[in-house]
């Protein structure tokens, strides 16, 4: 009987383990910015948490999306604006199957549910009522927000990829207006699985309000400064829409003893003692997301090999809607030769440290100069240029030193008279591209 | 004399009680079209009430139901529950364990995990500090500003109601009580819900204190999600002319639907407070003025009464002018009737007379009898005149006067009635003064036409103007027309008269009338023949006295 426990303990740890076994749709890997580090010291490091994603290669396998479309048509969309949106979104509804739902919201001061969700295959009917829409009016966009998320969550227990897209040029005028007001929609919508995409046209929206609503609810944001580009836009929204392979992506970092996290660099995400939590709705095929977390782990002796953290992913395959886990493990080893260690460094990690820190460098002054704070926001671009500058030439990678020097030439911008508003919402989006690893 | 009061009393008989109908009628409209918008104003109240109500039930369902979860903690591992429980819930914005005395004990106030629950700590700080009580102060509970608290205490029993009803519903077997839940057998705890004003926003908090009070834990309810969700229930009535609007505490539009769109300046139709979120309220405006039906239909109405009122004035009116005129006709039917058997009489009475002596022959001077022949004649031309003058007027009434047109010589004609008629001027006094062309004027027109008017002028002066000594007749041609004058020196006519003395059977009421005989017909005559050949008989004053009757004919020589 014992020996029978004995055979079959293993087998059974085996048969938990399986679903981590057989081949996940994400590949979680975990980078180090240097694998080597110096013994006998308190050293930092941040950790690469790396998600990947395979293409699907049949695209009738992907999962069915549940669109819905807010399509702002207050007074300043008139004219061209408009005319270009409603043929972005006629060229969107034609690239869904008919399996997908499409829905359209439409909202000035008043919000109007014009199409209710239904098969994206009925586009004859679809197509006249988006072509029917007049512009005129004021900018509720929360009650349109709240409207188009109401549409999708009609469907919401039919395994449907939900996503609702935003799209304004102008200040919320009606309702909530305050970037944080939609930032906690944005958080609400994103626990139910629904992701706002936001896409600002033009030079009069709220950038802090658009790209805040996308960023907590984990959709894109795009700036269009043309009407022109908006086809282009949408396409590529699409692309991603349709190729989500998974979701509702909850990582969990688990730093072992002898290290203590310090912070996530461009994501948000929740630090809890000894545990760091990161949430992602969606995962497109074919594209890489990644997180970097700093820690601080405690001095080893040379030669030492030591796990610091153990990295728990878990998300739900949208291909066929069941829950996957996977799990890593990151170590380091110490080194008394600097050789070593500087051999050890990871050119991708460092040049991901560098682009992220550069954008949330930005963000931050962009926080400050808006808050009237041009100083400090000058000096804070200056002090971060010269940190990455720093670090980057420690780890002997000049190309990506010379690169964190651009946030000088930002600092001169920043210290000029005023920044031109379409500037301003170019930072923002290129910033939040760089954090979310948005492709386009 | 009795005869204009008569038709004055009958108009009035007629317009005061139309008046009075249309007045009534139009106070009636006025009365149900304010009706019918007292009744849109207690559906739009009504209307107001449902969506409230639903409202507030929906916000205590949602606390109601985060309350029940809160309590379904107690015993386990709090913080974990907590913690998943947050990351799962749209509407749970913060958790937090709290201690009496040592305050917060998660989050963990020295190393928030976010800075968002940075910012909670900071914004209960008086809560988690224990420098406020957990339980809402009473005066917050109920707020005083409540325009109606009726309509809050009836919304409060339909949600205590609601409450009873799920608590019964969910009330476990008396028997099977004991191997409920723990929580379920112990004493329970004490909870409830705090609304909470910081950086101009309402928030909520919910927390709970098992019976053993030595932790004390709770929720804050994620505004954004819930209120998101309320909007639903904002939706205007489809086919409406009204809007809702939700206010916010600080008295901005939060979000508005409907058939029109709202500014903070407009007025409501019925506001209302919810008790759920207090300080704010939800206003409901119905159609703006003019485009109502209320206002159409009284409109159409007061049309409708209107031109009723006025076919009925106008009807009335009509028939109450009909009818004196066909009075007045009469009249001067009657008048006319003696008047002409006056006129005729009298030359029958001379020509008898006369005929009578001469008849008896009695009468033996030749120069004698020679004069009887002549008044019996002359007055026979009279008798003939009149007759001619009866029979033109009930041809030109009866519209078959026709005129014999020819070419004579207007010249002539006028010599040969001048010479017939100086017998009769010299005779009543009146020198004639003839200006007159001598070449021969040749017209074409009714002779007998024209001979019947200048008579008929002539015997007008010889009557009325004899005192005046003169009678000018004056005659001068252009190539188009003609224009012959008659001017005496007579008593002249008043201009107030000068158009009426052509009427038929219009004389002038004067001594100097009614010393004469006559039927009032020689005027009305005279410029009915005129008109009749085209041309036209005025009258005007002569500047030293007397009066200048004008005829002018159209002098074409073709028939037309």
């Amino acid at each position: 009987m014992k020996s029978m426990l004995k055979v079959l303990f293993p087998l059974l740890l085996l048969a938990l383990a399986s679903p981590a076994l057989a081949s996940p749709l994400v590949n979680l890997n975990l980078d180090l910015d240097r694998t080597v580090l110096p013994a006998g010291q308190s050293e930092k490091a941040i950790i690469k948490v790396l998600l990947d994603v395979p293409q699907i290669a049949d695209s009738s396998l992907r999962p069915p999306v549940n669109l819905t479309l807010v399509l702002d048509r207050s007074g300043s969309m008139s004219g061209h604006k408009l005319q270009k949106a409603k043929e972005a979104a006629i060229a969107a509804l034609h690239r869904l199957s008919e399996r997908d739902l499409f829905s359209l919201v439409t909202y000035n001061h008043n919000v109007t549910t014009l199409v209710p969700p239904q098969s994206a295959a009925n586009s004859e009917w679809i197509e006249a009522r988006i072509r029917s829409i007049a512009p005129g009016g004021n900018t509720a966009l929360f009650g349109a927000v709240s409207q188009g998320a109401a549409e999708v969550r009609k469907h919401q227990d039919e395994n449907f990829i939900q996503r609702v897209i935003l799209l304004s040029d102008g200040l919320a005028n009606v309702g909530p207006s305050s970037a944080a007001d939609l930032g906690r929609l944005g958080a609400a919508l994103l626990k139910e699985g629904i992701s706002v995409t936001t896409i600002g046209i033009g030079n009069d929206f709220n950038e802090d309000l658009m790209v805040l609503l996308a960023s907590r609810s984990d959709g894109n944001h795009y700036f269009v400064e043309s009407s022109r580009d908006l086809p282009r836009i949408f396409a590529a929204e699409l692309g991603d829409v349709l190729s989500i392979a998974a979701s509702k992506i909850r990582i969990e970092i688990e730093c072992l003893p002898g290290v203590r996290p310090l912070r996530i660099i461009g994501r948000e995400g929740i630090i809890r003692g000894n545990r760091v939590q990161l949430q992602m709705n969606q995962l497109y095929g074919g594209q890489q997301k990644y997180a970097l977390i700093e820690v601080l782990i405690e001095p080893g002796f040379a030669g030492q090999n030591r796990e610091i953290v153990r990295v728990n992913c878990r998300y739900e395959n949208a291909l066929t809607n069941k829950m996957e886990r996977t799990l890593r493990l990151a170590s380091v080893s110490f080194s008394q030769r600097q050789e070593e260690v500087l051999q050890s460094a990871s050119r991708p990690v460092q040049k991901a440290v560098v682009e992220n820190e550069m954008a949330v460098a930005r963000d931050r002054a962009l926080d400050l100069y808006n808050a009237g704070r041009k100083d400090e926001a000058v000096q804070a671009l200056k002090q971060s240029s010269i940190k990455l500058k720093a670090r980057s030439a420690t780890l002997e990678f000049s190309d990506l030193a010379e690169e964190a020097k651009s946030l000088e030439e930002d600092a001169v911008e920043f210290a000029a008279p005023s920044i031109p508003s379409p500037r301003k919402k170019e930072l923002r989006s290129e910033s939040y591209k760089v954090r979310r690893q948005q492709k386009n | 004399m009795n005869r204009p009061k008569l038709i004055i009393a009958a108009w009035l008989l007629l317009l005061v009680p139309t008046l009075l109908l249309g007045v009534g009628a139009w106070q009636l409209l006025k009365s149900e079209s304010e009706r019918f918008a007292q009744r849109e104003l207690q559906t739009a109240a009504a209307r107001l009430a449902t969506v409230a109500g639903n409202i507030e039930l929906a916000v205590a369902e949602v606390e109601d139901g985060l309350m029940q979860r809160l309590i379904s903690f107690e015993g386990g591992d709090l913080a974990q529950l907590l913690a998943d429980w947050r990351q799962e819930n749209p509407l749970v914005r913060n958790v937090f364990i709290w201690q009496p005395g040592s305050g917060l004990t998660y989050p963990n106030p020295e190393m928030p995990a976010s800075d968002e629950e940075q910012i909670f700590i900071r914004r209960y700080l008086p809560l988690f500090s224990g420098e406020l009580d957990w339980q809402q102060p009473v005066a917050d509970r109920m707020p005083a500003a409540t325009p109606s608290a009726a309509n809050r205490i009836a919304a409060d029993s339909i949600l205590s109601e609601r409450k009873e009803l799920r608590q019964l519903a969910s009330r476990a077997l008396i028997a099977s009580e004991s191997s409920a839940a723990p929580g379920a057998t112990g004493v329970m705890g004490e909870g409830g819900w705090r609304s909470w004003y910081a950086d101009d926003q309402l928030h909520l908090i919910g927390w709970y204190q098992p019976a053993d009070g030595i932790q004390l834990y709770g929720v804050e309810l994620e505004m954004m999600a819930l209120l998101s969700r309320l909007l639903g229930s904002l939706s205007p009535a489809i086919d409406g002319n009204e809007s809702l609007a939700l206010f916010d505490g600080s008295n901005h539009i939060f979000h508005q639907s409907g058939a029109f769109e709202i500014t903070a300046q407009s007025n409501p139709s019925a506001s209302r407070s919810l008790s759920g979120l207090p300080h704010w309220k939800l206003n409901i405006y119905t159609g703006s003025g003019e485009k109502t039906p209320e206002s159409a239909f009284l409109l159409i109405g007061s049309l409708l009464t209107g031109s009723f009122v006025v076919a009925i004035l106008l009807g009335g009116s009509l028939l109450l002018w009909q009818a004196v005129r066909n009075h007045r006709d009469a009249r001067q039917k009657t008048s006319f009737v003696s008047n002409v058997s006056h006129e005729l009489k009298t030359p029958l009475t001379t020509i008898r007379m006369y005929a009578e002596l001469l008849g008896e022959g009695k009468i033996d001077s030749a120069q004698k009898q020679h004069s009887y022949l002549q008044t019996i004649i002359r007055e026979s031309q009279r008798l003939t005149r009149l007759v001619n003058n009866i029979l033109d007027f009930s041809r030109l009434e009866q519209g078959h006067k026709t005129f014999n047109y020819s070419d004579f010589d207007l010249i002539e004609l006028l010599e040969d009635i001048l010479l017939q008629q100086s017998l009769r001027l010299d005779e009543a006094g009146l020198k004639l003064i003839k200006q007159l062309e001598t070449d021969p004027l040749p017209i074409h027109g009714d002779r007998d036409a024209i001979e019947q008017i200048l008579l008929n002028l002539i015997d007008n002066a010889i009557k009325y103007a004899a005192q005046g000594g003169e009678l000018i007749v004056d005659l001068r041609s252009n190539p188009d027309k003609i224009e012959l004058s008659l001017t005496d020196r007579g008593p002249g006519i008043p201009s107030s008269q000068r158009q009426k003395i052509f009427d038929k059977f219009h004389r002038l009421d004067s001594s100097l009338t009614s010393s004469q005989p006559g039927a009032g017909l020689g005027l009305s005559i005279a410029r009915q023949l005129a008109r009749g050949m085209g041309g036209e008989l005025r009258c005007t004053a002569r500047e030293t006295g007397g009066t200048c009757f004008c005829l002018s004919l159209p002098l074409d020589k073709e028939p037309s």
